[in-house]
C-alpha cells in the first residue's frame, strides 16, 4: 500500500464508516436473494441499531422476511449494539466472534449470536470468497453479485469521500455533481453525489434508481463486463479502453470518484 | 470497439498484461476518448500523424505541445543526426550546453543564466528549490487546478503522495489577488515562491486569461514579501512569441521555467534566472544521467535558430486566429452556444450549455473519425508545418461534426 491514513486508529473508523454506511445496507439485497440469508431472518421481526462510539451508527428494521437499512439512529430500536471501538465492529463483520455491548434487546440474544453471523457470513460470501469467483455463475447469480458488488462500491466510496482523512483534499477538491452506474441494458445501477448543502458538502450513494441528468456515467455494455470488472478480472480504466465501459461527461469527477473506489478496494479488500 | 482501431485495442490489451493499466499517465485512453480515439501512432511528418491502424490525421495536438515546427522538421532532424553521430552520451557537457545558455540569456529578457532538465518538472521543481535556497522558506503558492507536472509535491493525483510531501504546497484561486494576500497573511514569512502560468491552462476547462493588473500586483506582492515570481512556461513559451510568454503577457518573473516547444520533441527543458538568485541555483545540486546530452542542445538550438530565422511563431498565431474564429463561428452557425478561449494557436472549445462536456466528448469524437485530432479536454497546439491549405481542410470538418452532434443531443444528458 502506497497511501496511509494518519493513524491506525483513523482507518479502523474508515472501515467502521465503510460498514455501516456502505456495506449494511447490502444485507436488504442479500437476504432476498440468498436462501441461508433468508433463513436466518425468517420469522424474525425486530429493529437492530449499531453504533461505534464517537463514530457511526446505522440500524436494520428486520420483518416479513425483509430487511430495510436506515442510516443513523432508529426512533425505538429492539437492539443496540454498541461497540467501543471500530475495531471490535469490524472483527465482528470480517466474521469473528466479538460480543459488543448489549444496551438493549438480550431477549434477542440467540439471533445475535446465531443469524447475524449467519448473514455477515453470506455476505463475505459474494464479495470476498468463493461467491465472488464463482467459475460459471449463471445469470440470475452474475447479476446478484454484480448489483451487491455495485451498490458497495457506491456505498463504500460515499463512505471514503466523507470520512477519509487521507483523501479529504480529494473529496474537497471533487467537483459537485452526480456520477451515474449501469449495466446495459436494463440495471443494476446506482449513483454517486457529491451535493452541498449550507455551504458543506456530503457524499451521498443512492442504488437501484435513474439519475436525472447526471454529469458523469460510466456504463458498463454487459453483464459480462460489469462481472469482469466487479471480479477483478480487469480494472474500470482497462475495461473502459477495451470499450467494456462507456465513460462520458464530466471527466474530472469520474476521475476522482475512482479515486474514492480505488481507495475502498485499498482498504477493504473488496 | 471501433474497427478503425483494432491494432491499437490488439496491442493495448497485450500492454495490460505487461504495463499497469496498458499506458501511464495523461496519455491512458481514459484521458482521452476510450474506443472513439486512437491508442498507439506510427509515424508522423509535418501537420500529420499516422496511428498503427493506419489511420491518418491532422495534428492539432502536435505530441501535447512539443511540436512547434512541425514532426521531423528538416532543420532539427539535421542538426540532431549531427549531434548523434558523435555520441549520445559523454561523461561530460558538449559545447552545445553553453551556446544554447547562451541564447537563452539573449532571447530571454530576464534571464541572466540558464539551466537544463529534460521535462517541464525537473525545472518547475528545481525552481521552487532555488526559491527555497535563496529565500530560507519552505512553501511554494500555486494555482487551484494548474499543472506543474507529475512529482508528489506538485500533482493532483493522490495515489502514492504523502501528507508530508504534499505540506509546503499552498493553493490560491487564479486571478485572485485577495487570496494570494491571505495566503501571505496566514503564513508570514514562509512562502518561497509563487508559482503560476502566464494564463490559467486548465483541463477540460474554458482556459482563463490572467485579468487586468493581475500579473502586476502579484509582482507587488512578492516584492513586498520578499518571495520569489516563478513563472511555468512550460507549455506556451515559444508558441506566442520569440522572447517568452512574460514578454506578451507584461510579467516580471525571477525565474522562467521552458520544456515542449524548445526542442520539437527532443527532450529538453530549461529554466532561466536573474543575476539575484544565480548564487541559489549554484548551491542546488539536481542533475540526471540524461540531463547533459547534446543531442537534444543540438535540436533546441535548431529550434531557436528557425523560429528567429522565420516567421514560424507569427503564422502559428495567424492561423490559431483563424481557426478558433471560424470554429467559433461554425458552431453557432450549428445552432449551439460555444466559446473558444485561450491565446491563438492554443484554444479550447466548449458548448455554453453543457458544463460536464458531453457535447464536447462527442464533437471531439466526430472530429476525430473524419481525420482531425482535436483532443476533447486538452487545448490545441499548432506548429509552423500546418498551412492554410490544412486549416481549410480542418474548417471543413467542424459543420459536419457539429451536425453529428446536434442529433445526439436526445441521447445527452445535457442541462
Amino acid at each position: 500500500m502506497t497511501s496511509s491514513t494518519s493513524a491506525a486508529g483513523s482507518l479502523e473508523m474508515l472501515r467502521a464508516w465503510i460498514y455501516l454506511t456502505g456495506v449494511l445496507p447490502l444485507f436488504e439485497d442479500l437476504v432476498l436473494y440468498d436462501k441461508l440469508a433468508g433463513a436466518a431472518i425468517a420469522g424474525r421481526s425486530l429493529v437492530v441499531q449499531f453504533e461505534v462510539r464517537h463514530g457511526p451508527m446505522a440500524h436494520l428494521d428486520i420483518d416479513a422476511d425483509t430487511i430495510r437499512y436506515g442510516p443513523g439512529s432508529h426512533p425505538r430500536p429492539d437492539v443496540r449494539l454498541m461497540f467501543n471501538t471500530p475495531e471490535r465492529l469490524n472483527r465482528m463483520f470480517g466474521g469473528e466472534q466479538v460480543r459488543p455491548g448489549l444496551r438493549k434487546g438480550f431477549r434477542h440474544l440467540r439471533f445475535l449470536m446465531g443469524g447475524f453471523p449467519t448473514l455477515a457470513g453470506r455476505l463475505s460470501y459474494y464479495l470476498e470468497g468463493e461467491g465472488s469467483h464463482a467459475v460459471e455463475p449463471d445469470d440470475e447469480m452474475r447479476r446478484f453479485v454484480v448489483g451487491l458488488r455495485l451498490r458497495a462500491l457506491l456505498g463504500g466510496a460515499a463512505a471514503v469521500a466523507g470520512h477519509d482523512n487521507w483523501l479529504s483534499d480529494v473529496a474537497q477538491h471533487t467537483p459537485v455533481g452526480k456520477l451515474h452506474m449501469k449495466v446495459l441494458p436494463d440495471g443494476p445501477q446506482g449513483t454517486l453525489e457529491k451535493a452541498v448543502y449550507d455551504s458543506t458538502h456530503e457524499f451521498v450513494a443512492s442504488f437501484g434508481e435513474v439519475a436525472d441528468h447526471p454529469n458523469a456515467i460510466m456504463e458498463f455494455t454487459n453483464l459480462n463486463a460489469a462481472w469482469r470488472v466487479v471480479s477483478g478480472d480487469i480494472s474500470f480504466g482497462e475495461a473502459a479502453s477495451l470499450g467494456d465501459v462507456h465513460l462520458a461527461g464530466n471527466i474530472v469527477l469520474a476521475d476522482q470518484m475512482n479515486i474514492f473506489m480505488h481507495r475502498l478496494v485499498t482498504v477493504m479488500g473488496f | 470497439m471501433d474497427i478503425r482501431y483494432e491494432r491499437s485495442m490488439e496491442l493495448f490489451r497485450r500492454a495490460t498484461r505487461v504495463i499497469p493499466g496498458g499506458i501511464y499517465g495523461f496519455k491512458n485512453p481514459i484521458s482521452c476518448l476510450p474506443g472513439a480515439s486512437p491508442y498507439y501512432a506510427e509515424r508522423a511528418a509535418g501537420a500529420r500523424f499516422w496511428d498503427v491502424d493506419g489511420n491518418e490525421y491532422l495534428d492539432f495536438l502536435c505530441g501535447y505541445g512539443p511540436v512547434v515546427l512541425g514532426h521531423c522538421d528538416p532543420d532539427v532532424e539535421a542538426a540532431v543526426r549531427d549531434a548523434m553521430a558523435a555520441g549520445v552520451c559523454w561523461n561530460h557537457p558538449g559545447k552545445e550546453m553553453v551556446q544554447l545558455a547562451e541564447r537563452f540569456v539573449e532571447l530571454i529578457s530576464v534571464a541572466d543564466w540558464a539551466v537544463f532538465g529534460k521535462n517541464g518538472v525537473d525545472m518547475t521543481t528545481w525552481a521552487v528549490r532555488v526559491a527555497r535556497e535563496h529565500t530560507g522558506r519552505s512553501k511554494v503558492v500555486i494555482a487551484k487546478g494548474a499543472y506543474h507536472g507529475a512529482l508528489p509535491w506538485c500533482t493532483g493525483y493522490r495515489a502514492g503522495v504523502t501528507s508530508a510531501d504534499r505540506a509546503d504546497t499552498l493553493e490560491m484561486q487564479w486571478n485572485s489577488v485577495d487570496d494570494l494576500e491571505r495566503l501571505v497573511a496566514e503564513h508570514p514569512a514562509s512562502i518561497a515562491g509563487v508559482m503560476l502560468t502566464p494564463y490559467h491552462h486548465l483541463f477540460a476547462a474554458p482556459q482563463e486569461m490572467p485579468a487586468e493588473g493581475f500579473w502586476n500586483a502579484v509582482r507587488r506582492i512578492c516584492n513586498r514579501e520578499g518571495i520569489v515570481l516563478i513563472l511555468d512556461d512550460v507549455r506556451a513559451g515559444f508558441r506566442l512569441g520569440l522572447h517568452g510568454s512574460h514578454e506578451i503577457f507584461g510579467i516580471e518573473p525571477d525565474l522562467v521555467c521552458y520544456s515542449k516547444a524548445i526542442g520539437n520533441g527532443y527532450p529538453i527543458a530549461a529554466a532561466v534566472g536573474t543575476d539575484d538568485l544565480k548564487s541559489a541555483a549554484e548551491a542546488i545540486f539536481t542533475a540526471g544521467t540524461y540531463w547533459y546530452s547534446s543531442v537534444p542542445m543540438a535540436a533546441s538550438l535548431a529550434v531557436l535558430r528557425v523560429l528567429e530565422d522565420t516567421d514560424a511563431i507569427e503564422r502559428i498565431n495567424r492561423m490559431g486566429r483563424r481557426w478558433a474564429d471560424e470554429l467559433g463561428r461554425l458552431g453557432e452557425d450549428s445552432g449551439f452556444r460555444v466559446s473558444v478561449s485561450g491565446p491563438p494557436g492554443l484554444t479550447y472549445l466548449t458548448f455554453d450549455d453543457d458544463p460536464d462536456l458531453y457535447l464536447m466528448q462527442r464533437f471531439a469524437g466526430e472530429m476525430i473519425a473524419r481525420g482531425v485530432f482535436l483532443h476533447p479536454y486538452h487545448h490545441t497546439f499548432l506548429t509552423a508545418a500546418h498551412t492554410d491549405d490544412d486549416i481549410d481542410h480542418a474548417l471543413e470538418t467542424p459543420a459536419k461534426a457539429f451536425e453529428a452532434t446536434a442529433h445526439a443531443v436526445d441521447h445527452i444528458p445535457v442541462r
